[in-house]
C-alpha cells in the first residue's frame, strides 16, 4: 500500500521527461542543418549570387572603359587622402564622385545595398588601403576582386594634381607620396589589387 | 491533505490510497502529446528553403544570364559583361537578331537561335538592357546607336521567346548582370517564366 501511496506524480514527471528527449533531438537537428527558417540571415543563395555578378561585372566593365583606374588615381599626394581635405580619407557614405563612384552608387548604393571598397598593393598584396568603408560587412557578404596594372607614367586624377605622375613622386620630384610604392624598376608601377565587398543591409 | 486523507481514509482499500493517479496520468498524457503535436507540426516548416516554389528555379535565369554575358555577347572571354557591338546587334536586332551580321563579324555560334532553344529551355525568355538606375526595366529597353565595322545599327536592346510575352503572370525568375556597350554601362536583366 505504502508503494502505491508514493506514486503521485509520476505520469506527469515521465511525460516531461519524454517531451524534453524530443525537444532536445529536434534542437539537435535544426543545429545540424545549414539553412532553416530559424536562421540569421539577411540574404538567400540567389540574392548572393546576383550581388556576386554584378560585382564582378562592375569591376570588369570600369576596369575596361578606364573608370577604375581613374578612380584609383583620384589621390591627393600632399594630404594623403582620397577625399580632397575632408576626414577621414577614404568615404564613407557611397562611390567617389566619379564615373567609378556613381556605377558603385546606382548598382549597389541606390538598392540599399552597402559595399566597401579596398586596394590592396605591395610586393605580396599585403598593404591595405581603403577606398570606401561603410562598416563592417554582415555574415553574408560576398567579394569581387580585380587586379589592375598602373604604369609609372600615369598621372593622378584628384583636381589639382593632373600633371603628377607616379613617376615623379617616388623619385622626389614632385611633393608629396602615392599610397602605393614602387615595385618594380621597370615601367609598371605596381598591381593594385581592388576588392569590393558587399551586402545586403 | 495528504495526511488528512490518510487519517480518515485508512482501511478504506486499496484504490483510495493511490491518490491522484488518474488526474497524473492525463496531465502527462496532455504534456506528451502537446509536444508530440508541436513537433510534427513544426518539421515540415524546416524543409521550406528547401522546397522548390512553384517558380522557374533561379538558377535557370541564371544560368542564361551568364550565358549571355561571359559567352554569347562578348569580345572576349577574358573580359565578361564587355559586350562586343557587333555581336550585340546582331543578338537584339529584329526579332529573331541578324544572321548575316553575327556570319560577318565571327560571333559564337547560336547568337541568332531562339535563346530559350539555346540554353534548352521550355520556358518563356525576356532579356533586356536598360540604364543602371532604371525603376521599370521590364517596357523600358535602352535603345543604342551601336556603330560596328558593318555600318551604325539604332537597336532596341530587348529580345523575347515570343511576340507578345505576358509580364503579368507569376512565378518569375529574375537575374541581373552588368554589362558595357561601347565603354557604356548597363544593366542586363534576364526574366525566365
Amino acid at each position: 500500500m505504502r508503494v502505491f501511496d508514493n506514486r503521485a506524480q509520476a505520469h506527469t514527471l515521465e511525460a516531461f521527461a519524454a517531451a524534453i528527449l524530443i525537444l532536445a533531438g529536434l534542437t539537435f537537428a535544426l543545429q545540424a542543418t545549414a539553412v532553416t527558417p530559424l536562421s540569421a540571415s539577411t540574404s538567400n543563395q540567389h540574392l548572393e549570387n546576383q550581388q556576386r555578378a554584378v560585382a564582378n561585372d562592375l569591376l570588369e566593365t570600369s576596369a575596361a572603359n578606364g573608370d577604375l583606374q581613374d578612380a584609383l588615381l583620384r589621390w591627393d599626394p600632399d594630404k594623403e587622402t582620397f577625399t580632397d581635405s575632408r576626414s577621414p580619407s577614404y568615404f564613407t557614405g557611397g562611390g567617389p564622385p566619379n564615373s567609378f563612384g556613381t556605377a558603385l552608387n546606382e548598382s549597389f548604393g541606390d538598392r540599399r545595398i552597402a559595399f566597401n571598397v579596398h586596394i590592396h598593393h605591395g610586393p605580396e598584396n599585403d598593404a591595405e588601403t581603403t577606398l570606401v568603408s561603410m562598416g563592417a560587412p554582415s555574415d553574408n557578404a560576398v567579394t569581387a576582386t580585380r587586379t589592375i596594372v598602373v604604369t609609372d607614367d600615369a598621372n593622378l586624377t584628384a583636381p589639382g594634381y593632373e600633371n603628377t605622375t607616379l613617376a615623379s613622386l617616388s623619385d622626389g620630384t614632385s611633393d608629396g607620396e602615392f599610397y602605393a610604392v614602387d615595385a618594380a624598376t621597370g615601367a609598371v608601377y605596381d598591381r593594385l589589387e581592388v576588392r569590393i565587398v558587399v551586402w545586403q543591409l | 491533505m495528504w495526511g488528512e486523507r490518510r487519517s480518515t481514509g485508512a482501511g478504506r482499500g486499496l484504490t483510495e490510497n493511490r491518490a491522484q493517479t488518474p488526474i497524473d496520468f492525463a496531465v502527462g498524457a496532455s504534456v506528451f502529446l502537446l509536444t508530440l503535436g508541436f513537433v510534427i507540426a513544426f518539421v515540415p516548416t524546416v524543409f521550406d528553403p528547401f522546397a522548390g516554389a512553384e517558380t522557374a528555379l533561379p538558377a535557370v535565369s541564371d544560368r542564361v544570364a551568364s550565358g549571355l554575358v561571359s559567352d554569347l555577347l562578348v569580345a572576349s572571354p577574358v573580359e565578361p559583361a564587355v559586350l562586343s557591338p557587333a555581336c550585340t546587334v546582331a543578338y537584339f536586332e529584329g526579332e529573331e537578331g541578324n544572321a548575316t551580321l553575327a556570319g560577318m563579324a565571327g560571333c559564337p555560334a547560336g547568337v541568332t537561335n531562339d535563346t530559350a532553344e539555346q540554353f534548352g529551355l521550355d520556358e518563356d525568355l525576356l532579356v533586356v538592357v536598360h540604364a543602371m538606375d532604371e525603376a521599370d526595366p521590364i517596357g523600358n529597353a535602352s535603345t543604342v546607336s551601336i556603330d560596328t565595322r558593318y555600318g551604325t545599327h539604332a537597336v532596341e536592346l530587348r529580345r523575347s521567346t515570343t511576340d507578345s510575352i505576358r509580364v503579368d503572370r507569376g512565378g518569375v525568375s529574375v537575374s541581373q548582370r552588368l554589362v558595357s556597350i561601347e565603354g557604356t554601362q548597363y544593366r542586363l536583366t534576364v526574366w525566365v517564366w
